[in-house]
């Protein structure tokens, strides 16, 4: 009889363990697979990128140009009870809802002007946040920059792209572009649990682009 | 040498049954500090990319190092039908760097050894798995250790290679049991050691 119950006890003690660090080794960091094309040349298919989850918990600010990993349906869990809630963030802390998680880049802060470019107008456009064509985007500047961008990441703008969206980013909400593809548009900061730090093929450290991966003239940043 | 794999089996659950709690409950706590300590480096490091992680493990490593000795001591007294002593887990704050260095030097090892042809860090692995315990028991120097551990494994690969073997085996297979598997491995090196300990008197005093 002690026998037995000194195996259960050790059973439910180690169960108990494994159950508190397996939230705990996934709270700050995870590996995650690259499975698709939209970060390209940055992030290729098949590469395994190290994301740090613990600046989006400290509300560190964000950048432009840096990439960001977030659930697009991130905290939308209205009709579920609370028990359900605790047991699907738990599961989204250690990446096991099957959601998928995107990564981006981030091109627009709060206070921006983003304006998009494009050779046709014909475009499915992001969800309409403050969407305002204005003769003078300098009007809707609140304290940010104007930030062009064509609407693939890969192509530079050039005279023959016409205007075919104009938006100001308000408080809380960032704009966000992928590097190939034509995947942009407008995200909650809420939404953003993470940042990648670097891919384990080649130890490369992977740092915000800064301005240089959008057209922001000098001017047009110093108004 | 003549160590039966049951005898062996016996003894390590005798030294459960009598200690299950404190001393899983020391793995437990061991463990906890050490991923606690890692986090926090982590997270004070977080504007360094790469190097917050190289900093955190080497902090884990450190502060697992420095209750490991502790630890290990709670196994030597339990194996030894001793009072176990929560406490005992702090006791050795003392000897920190030279387990760290010990520990440290013994992944590497095993690490390069292993990538390198396999068999080379298998050698390394078995051979050196004991210097912790004698750093510990004996109170001597890290070479000596280290020197004992080569001397006190000769001839007794056959029984610590399954042993290790079985034991990362379950470790990285039944991760839900990890902790159990860990403190079974652990208690089965220490009643090795002390079994080895008595037929050879080869260790430095």
């Amino acid at each position: 009889m002690k026998t037995l119950l000194s195996i259960t006890g050790m059973l439910i003690l180690n169960f108990i363990a494994t159950f508190v660090f397996s939230i705990l080794w996934s709270v700050p960091c995870e590996v995650r697979q690259i499975k698709s094309l939209s970060m390209l040349p940055t992030l290729k298919p098949n590469d395994l990128v190290f994301v740090e989850k613990f600046s989006p918990y400290f509300n560190h600010s964000f950048k432009r140009g840096e990439i960001v990993l977030f659930y697009p349906d991130f905290l939308n869990a209205k009709e579920k009870n609370t028990w359900q809630k605790m047991q699907l963030a738990i599961a989204r802390i250690k990446g096991e809802t099957g959601e998928l998680a995107h990564f981006r880049r981030i091109a627009g802060l709060p206070g921006d002007v983003v304006e998009i470019y494009c050779p046709s107008s014909k475009i499915i456009l992001p969800p309409n946040i403050q969407n305002q064509i204005s003769s003078n985007p300098t009007d809707l500047l609140n304290g940010g920059s104007l930030v062009k961008i064509s609407y693939r990441g890969q192509e530079a703008l050039s005279q023959e792209q016409k205007c075919v969206g104009r938006y100001a980013i308000v408080k809380g909400y960032l704009f966000l572009i992928g590097d190939n593809t034509d995947y942009l548009g407008i995200l909650e900061e809420t939404k953003i649990f993470g940042r990648p730090q670097f891919r384990f093929s080649d130890f490369n450290i992977i740092e915000p682009q800064g301005t240089n991966k959008f057209f922001i003239s000098k001017e047009e940043r110093s108004q | 040498m003549k160590f039966e794999i049951r005898r062996l089996a016996q003894d390590v659950f005798s030294v459960l049954k009598k200690n299950w709690f404190k001393l899983l409950s020391a793995s437990i706590l061991r463990t906890l500090l050490a991923t606690l300590a890692n986090m926090l480096v982590f997270a004070l490091l977080i504007n360094f990319p790469f190097w917050n992680l190289v900093a955190a493990s080497l902090t884990y490593l450190l502060v697992w190092s420095a209750l490991e000795s502790g630890f290990l001591r709670m196994c030597l007294c339990a194996t030894r039908s001793q009072t176990v002593r929560f406490g005992q887990l702090f006791s050795g704050l003392n000897q920190t760097p030279v387990f760290f260095i010990l520990t440290l030097s013994y992944i590497l090892a095993t690490a390069v050894g292993i990538i390198a042809f396999v068999i080379p860090g298998m050698f390394i692995c078995i051979r050196f798995s004991i210097a912790g315990l004698i750093l510990i028991d004996k109170s001597v120097s890290l070479t000596e250790s280290v020197k004992s551990s080569y001397q006190l494994t000769l001839g007794y690969s056959r029984l610590i290679a399954p042993l290790l073997l079985i034991g990362a085996t379950l470790m990285f297979s039944s991760i839900q049991i990890q902790f159990i598997i860990e403190l079974v491995v652990t208690i089965a090196l220490v009643v090795l050691y002390l079994q080895i300990n008595e037929k050879t008197k080869a260790v430095p005093k």
